[in-house]
């Protein structure tokens, strides 16, 4: 029912109002900083120092994807002049990025991160018939999946019980981001270039429910239970030797990774403008 | 006419970001369809320190695979029924049981039928009309750096 009402609303508003329905396309990046997996990155290494061969950089690398907005532009101007800019879009950021670390048998350790981002940006500048410039704020719905396998010498890639980290972990939480676009093209079309910083708005120290990295999944709720020394973790421990060091009290301890990236997103995309009233 | 087209945009957009269903978003391959898979084969390795197979055994047409949709008791943790289809010289016989696919991991249990498919399974192959999974096994602590001694391969094709 949401559905239907939300789907009337936008098409009402498209309607009875000057603004114009615009839909983009386009080539995000994500120069992302993860301070809890910068953690893991380093201790896992140190904890393997004598058996890896290639350990794991230090940060996740630059998280490249796609994304597709759609919303309404309000471009007032003269003909051949400048004037009142307005853009308000709702779409999805779709990125990954990953990390792995090599040991000296060729077998790895690799961490895949997927990010969805479920974002409204609202622009507001001056612009023209071929051009626009606009500050941009944002809010983001930021769903974040953590890929951890092991990946044996034949090439498979194991999520499975027989080793402890191998899992699913997901963490979502609320961002907030700020930056500019600018635009150029012809008068219906035009390639947006946008960067926004991307940042936690508040409860900037974590903690948040749900915003930690969790794997609930039922077989690893039954190990669990029976009271084993070591059995595959729901959570993904920030100090991967503290954890090594007594796995029972590791979630206890708080020794576990909360959504804390952020950093610079750069997007660059196709921006189609839908003439509304003449 | 511009209004049209544009209200029509507006109005397929809506459609398309909103007809996704979340609940199946990670089983759609598998659950696609009907849920019937054919367990072609199932074969198990076992490998020496170099990865060299040193042992195999391989069964052939292990049985029939129907999956459900309908949540089982354990539904809070997203398993669902299926019922493994077994035939030998008396007859097929039903052995139900639970399953959960995330998308890379399948998990199957309370299944007693003579051939022993529980456990946690890698999706090595994923698709529409086909699917691998596979259990490893490897030597030592969980957490250390082991080598892969073993594993357990079941296929899977989607039954006509």
């Amino acid at each position: 029912m949401k559905k239907i009402i939300f789907t009337s609303f936008l098409f009402l508003l498209h309607l009875h109002s000057n603004a114009q329905f615009n839909f983009s396309v386009g080539k995000t990046f994500y120069a992302l900083k993860a301070p809890g997996f910068q953690t893991f990155f380093r201790t896992y290494d140190s904890a393997f120092v004598a058996d890896i061969k290639t350990p794991f950089k230090s940060d996740f690398p630059t998280a490249t994807g796609w994304s597709i907005k759609g919303g309404y532009v309000i471009n007032k101007h003269d003909d051949g002049g400048v004037g009142f800019f307005y853009n308000s879009v709702t779409g999805v950021n779709v990125l990954k990025t990953k990390n792995e670390a090599v040991f000296l048998n060729d077998e790895s350790r690799k961490t895949e991160l997927h990010i969805l981002d479920w974002n409204t940006d609202v622009a507001l500048g001056v612009g023209g018939d071929n051009f626009h410039i606009a500050i941009i704020g944002s809010f983001l719905g930021h769903f974040n999946k953590l890929f951890c396998s092991y990946v044996y010498h034949d090439g498979s890639e194991s999520f499975g019980p027989e080793k402890t980290l191998n899992g699913i972990f997901t963490a979502n939480r609320l961002m907030a981001g700020y930056g500019a676009e600018v635009g150029v093209g012809i008068k219906y079309v035009q390639l947006v270039f946008k960067m926004q910083k991307i940042y936690k708005p508040f409860n900037k120290d974590g903690s948040t429910y749900l915003s930690f990295y969790s794997d609930l999944a039922g077989y690893k709720a039954d190990a669990g239970s029976n009271g084993a020394s070591s059995y595959p973790t729901e959570f993904i421990p920030a100090n991967y030797g503290q954890f090594l060091a007594d796995q029972l009290t590791s979630e206890i301890n708080n020794n576990i990774i909360y959504i804390s990236d952020r950093g610079w997103q750069y997007g660059l995309s196709l921006m189609f403008i839908i003439p509304g009233k003449d | 006419m511009k209004k049209i087209i544009s209200g029509v945009t507006v109005l397929v957009l809506a459609i398309l970001f909103f007809s996704c269903n979340k609940e199946d978003h990670n089983s759609k391959k598998l659950c696609r369809g009907e849920g019937r898979w054919t367990v072609d084969f199932a074969t198990n390795e076992i490998y020496d320190s170099t990865g060299k197979v040193i042992w195999d055994t391989t069964v052939n047409n292990v049985g029939e695979l129907v999956l459900f949709r309908t949540g089982s008791l354990e539904a809070l943790y997203g398993y669902r029924q299926a019922v493994f289809l077994v035939t030998d010289t008396a007859g097929t016989h039903a052995y139900p049981l639970e399953y959960v696919f995330d998308g890379k991991r399948i998990t199957l249990k309370y299944c007693i039928a003579p051939y022993d498919i529980n456990g946690t399974y890698s999706s090595a192959i994923d698709k529409k009309n086909e699917q691998q999974w596979e259990i490893y096994g490897s030597n030592g602590n969980t957490s250390a750096v082991t080598s892969l001694t073993g594993k357990f391969i079941m296929h899977l094709t989607r039954s006509k």
